[in-house]
């Protein structure tokens, strides 16, 4: 059954996922251009000094900031409008699987998808960064976009949820709290300011449960 | 069951929301600015003077006996501040108890420092210049590479992004020559050119001891300074000054300030402690002034609700003591109806320009809207689940608010 679901949630988001895997190519490829401009209009050293005091590379890497949010989403809008246009999800629930088991796992699987393009994203800013800095830059760098990919995730689930909602007042109310989460994880002016990241990835953890929720809600069809 | 959980972590994330988000708001309507004084110190009249600006042109110039001045009187109370404008107005004497009065003598005889909760710990990426103390030229030099220092020291260079073995290994030698134990605690230093001379850095060690490293006409310097290792530093300052009294500051862990003087870097103890006790120097919580002026020394430690400034003459003796103080912030009418109304605030921002998730427990007023939050719920709604009542126990007002806007299903 898994995998019946597996395939169903590949069939619609499988051009999203080529799409911004190209997108974060052309990114890196776009960042590395402009990294290496600066680098020889500055000089290396005083570009140097900007990326160290000046947080400059900060500004080099802005699409890892919206990547990951537009990619969750544009995943969570391709997963969960279809199945709530003409009510197409209680035709699932007519599936041999439990709604709990069929929401977790079509959230659970978008997100594998979320993640892969995450980390393909952290890979590629590793290999860019690393050509041009020295580890301390890399390291703080790096720290950097986990707020970003956190937020990005929290984007997904909260989109996710919202859309599985079936009453626009409670609607609004979800799109109000989720701004007010999201904007946590993007307050960063510079490199590496978040301390004790436990309790943000904690919040985003819990996410994922509350489209069950929302389903319910769904299924008894209350309004 | 799940679907019990889910709600009640539906009802987490608007409390999370509410609590980061309302408090300010209230705070933003209901906040009124209060004046505070300025506290300064006239050696002419030796006595502790202050002002109050009410805005709009009206400013009141006081000295703590009561008596008021006019602009002008108290700017000539002041010489050592306002000497550019009482020369311009003539009113400067030539002397005051001995000491030259003219703005040459004394700006080359003034100086200022201060530590801010920012300036002690703060972001950065632990890279840093190494200067060249002795440049051919009449100023300093940006060099062209960066260095860092952890289990050993490493020159970079930018251009090719790789580490400059020759350089590095010299100065390691040098370091270790010196009794350096690697790994580096702190690394302190001034990596600016604008600056007349350069003392380069002065980095700890394993074993706490403190070493000042510098580049003199392109060979590593590195002397070990002999400040008691045991005085458990904290944060160390350098701010090179052409008076050469004092290379840096120091703070340490136990809220003690110390100078390193150029008396073959013997520290001197600067004073951080109250005669009322409740002001004593708190690093995380209060700022630091150390004003240095031809005739005197002022200090000044100021937080939430006070002012307080202590007055040492130039051989480090204690002369006088004042504090001026106002409502602290928490006491504020505002604020405590704030108290009254959200029994705590979520904020993510600390002084030291770092994010993190910080609840603030607002005991006891706070369970006056835990208690009222409980009566409207018993009030407003019927049949609710125990779990209800348990969440606005906890969590007062917001809890009352997500649990009314999020109906449970059953």
């Amino acid at each position: 059954m898994l995998k019946a679901i597996l395939y169903k949630e590949w069939i619609k988001l499988r051009w999203a996922v080529i799409v911004i895997a190209g997108l974060t190519i052309l990114s890196l490829a776009y960042s590395i251009g402009m990294i290496n401009y600066y680098i020889e209009f500055q000089g290396a050293f005083q570009n140097w000094m900007y990326v160290i005091g000046k947080s400059l590379l900060l500004k080099n890497i802005v699409f890892v900031k919206f990547l990951p949010l537009i990619t969750g989403l544009v995943f969570a809008l391709l997963q969960f409008v279809p199945e709530m246009s003409r009510n197409r999800m209680r035709l699932s629930y007519h599936l041999p699987i439990s709604e709990k088991k069929l929401l977790l796992s079509s959230v659970g699987i978008g997100y594998m998808f979320l993640l892969a393009e995450i980390i393909f994203l952290f890979l590629g800013l590793w290999l860019v960064v690393s050509i041009n800095y020295p580890a301390e830059v890399v390291q703080k760098a790096l720290l950097s976009t986990i707020p970003w990919f956190l937020g990005g995730s929290a984007v997904y689930f909260l989109t996710a949820f919202i859309i599985l909602e079936p009453s626009w007042i409670y609607r609004i109310i979800y799109g109000v709290v989720s701004y007010g989460i999201v904007t946590m994880y993007y307050e960063a002016s510079t490199y590496d300011q978040y301390r004790s990241l436990w309790a943000f990835i904690l919040i985003v953890a819990l996410m994922p449960l509350t489209i069950l929720f929302a389903g319910h809600r769904f299924r008894r069809g209350t309004k | 069951m799940l679907n019990k959980l889910s709600r009640y972590i539906i009802i987490l994330l608007i409390i999370l929301v509410a609590a980061s988000y309302l408090p300010n708001f209230y705070s933003m309507l209901f906040d009124k600015k209060l004046n505070t004084p300025r506290l300064d110190y006239s050696a002419v009249i030796d006595e502790f003077v202050y002002t109050r600006n009410y805005g709009m042109g009206q400013i009141d110039y006081m000295d703590i006996q009561g008596n008021s001045y006019s602009e002008r009187d108290f700017f000539a109370l002041l010489p050592f501040m306002y000497y550019a404008t009482l020369e311009k107005w003539q009113q400067l004497p030539p002397t005051l108890k001995g000491v030259e009065l003219n703005s040459k003598s004394i700006r080359e005889n003034s100086q200022f420092f201060r530590i801010r909760a920012q300036d002690i710990e703060f972001p950065e990426v632990p890279l840093y210049l190494m200067f060249e103390a002795e440049p051919d030229y009449a100023q300093l030099i940006i060099p062209e590479d960066v260095f860092r220092i952890g289990n050993t020291i490493e020159f970079i260079d930018p251009v090719s992004n790789s580490v400059i073995e020759e350089k590095s290994q010299r100065f390691r030698q040098a370091m270790l020559d010196a009794g350096f134990t690697f790994p580096a605690r702190i690394v302190a230093g001034n990596p600016t050119n604008r600056k007349p001379f350069d003392e380069g850095y002065f980095i700890s060690d394993a074993n706490n001891e403190v070493f000042q490293l510098q580049m003199i006409k392109d060979k590593p310097v590195c002397i070990k300074t002999g400040i008691d290792p045991d005085l458990n530093i904290r944060q160390i300052f350098i701010s090179e000054n052409m008076r050469k009294e004092f290379y840096g500051w120091f703070i340490t862990w136990d809220n003690r300030v110390f100078q390193i003087t150029y008396d073959n870097y013997k520290v001197r103890e600067l004073p951080t402690k109250t005669k009322e006790g409740i002001y004593d120097y708190d690093a995380d919580k209060m700022l630091y002034r150390f004003y240095t002026y031809p005739i005197n020394k002022h200090i000044y430690i100021s937080g939430d609700g006070f002012m307080k400034m202590i007055v040492i003459d130039n051989d480090f003796q204690p002369v006088a003591e004042h504090v001026e103080t106002w409502k602290p912030y928490n006491k504020r009418t505002a604020s405590v109806i704030r108290q009254c109304i959200f029994p705590f605030k979520i904020s993510t921002a600390t002084p030291q320009k770092f994010i993190k998730l910080q609840i603030e427990y607002f005991w006891w007023k706070g369970l006056i809207s835990v208690a009222l939050s409980l009566l409207a719920l018993a009030l407003f709604s019927r049949k609710r689940p125990l779990l209800d009542y348990l969440v606005v126990l906890l969590t007062g007002v917001y809890g009352l608010i997500a649990v009314l806007l999020i109906k449970p299903e059953d």
